[in-house]
């Protein structure tokens, strides 16, 4: 019979490891192992900061908006107060002397009319080219009831005795 | 373990790696590379749902679930398209291998035992001196009249031998 710690160290030898497998896979298994510890910490870390901007945006939201004066919280009304003024800031008036009183008189003169100087007597355009004659005049329709006398000679349009 | 600490990866790796390895050995019936594929696996599980267990016989449970769950995924990703028909036979394999979850040692040993048997009179005599006789291969090459490089070299082959003496038995069983 032979002892078990030989049967055990015999197997432990004919398994043996003969490829580097082991310290492979110890080496995979510690990074991976390390990976799963940064990750970790990335969420806590992450976590942390998600709490602390929560926070920071409810005291921000409790918070009185910046830029808005207060009003002030007083009577709605001004109170004004007056004095009076000094004796040599008054003015006064009086009556004038008789003394230094002038009197006007009417100067102007009244011209009036008489009742019947509104009637006029309507001409023609025969009529009207008679009165201008001999001097040389064109009349010129503008319009239904409109109508211009033009003066061919410039001097005429300045006047000249009628016939 | 959950804080990255490499010692404490190092103490778990000496404590348990050999012990999972020999273990999945045994559930996937000699089959090394689906051992070490599903060994990587299980590891790779430990690391993200590692926590505090009340004595080593739980820890050692939780590791041979962690073990098997990984074997019987690894297996359903290769054989997809009889997914169903995959999931009935390793659940019925877990399940065998489940019953001597406690035994992956013993089972081990015993095919150790049964390989050392079967070997040539020479060879054994040669790993009966190195391991039962405990001489040192100095002694062993003196006896011998040999080298010790020579004798290292005959160990290694034997061990070898051994190995897939053992896989075999394993894989027809």
């Amino acid at each position: 019979m032979n002892d078990p710690a030989d049967n055990e160290r015999l197997l432990t030898d004919v398994l043996a490891d003969e490829a580097g497998f082991r310290e492979a896979l110890f080496s995979e298994t510690v990074r991976l192992a390390r990976r799963r510890r940064r990750l970790r910490q990335a969420r806590r870390a992450t976590a942390a900061v998600a709490v602390l901007v929560g926070l920071a945006a409810l005291v921000w939201q409790s918070l009185p908006p910046r830029g808005v004066v207060p009003q002030p919280t007083g009577k709605p009304y001004v109170v004004v107060r007056t004095q009076p003024l000094p004796e040599t800031a008054l003015v006064t008036t009086r009556r004038l002397s008789a003394d230094r009183l002038v009197a006007s008189v009417a100067t102007a003169s009244i011209v009036a009319t008489p009742a019947n100087s509104g009637q006029f007597q309507e001409i023609g355009d025969d009529e009207l080219l008679a009165l201008a004659a001999p001097r040389p005049v064109v009349l010129v329709r503008l319009g239904p009831h409109s109508e211009e006398l033009v003066f061919v000679n410039p001097e005429d349009q300045k006047g000249f005795p009628l016939n | 373990m959950a804080e990255a600490d490499e010692s404490a990866y190092r103490t778990f790796y000496d404590a348990y790696f050999d012990r999972l390895s020999r273990y999945l050995l045994v559930v996937t019936g000699g089959d090394e590379d689906a051992g070490h594929e599903a060994l990587q696996a299980a590891l790779v599980r430990v690391v993200r749902h590692i926590k505090v267990f009340p004595n080593d016989a739980v820890f050692w449970s939780w590791l041979t679930v962690l073990a098997r769950s990984a074997l019987s995924d690894q297996t359903r990703k290769r054989r997809r398209y009889l997914a169903f028909l995959d999931r009935f036979t390793q659940h019925a394999h877990v399940e065998h291998a489940a019953q001597g979850d406690d035994q992956p040692d013993a089972k081990l040993l015993a095919l150790l035992g049964r390989s050392v048997a079967g070997l040539p009179p020479d060879e054994r005599a040669l790993v009966e001196r190195k391991y039962f006789v405990r001489q040192s291969v100095r002694e062993i090459a003196a006896e011998l009249q040999t080298s010790e490089k020579a004798i290292e070299s005959r160990l290694v082959r034997i061990r070898r031998k051994i190995k897939d003496t053992m896989l075999a038995s394993l894989k027809h069983e």
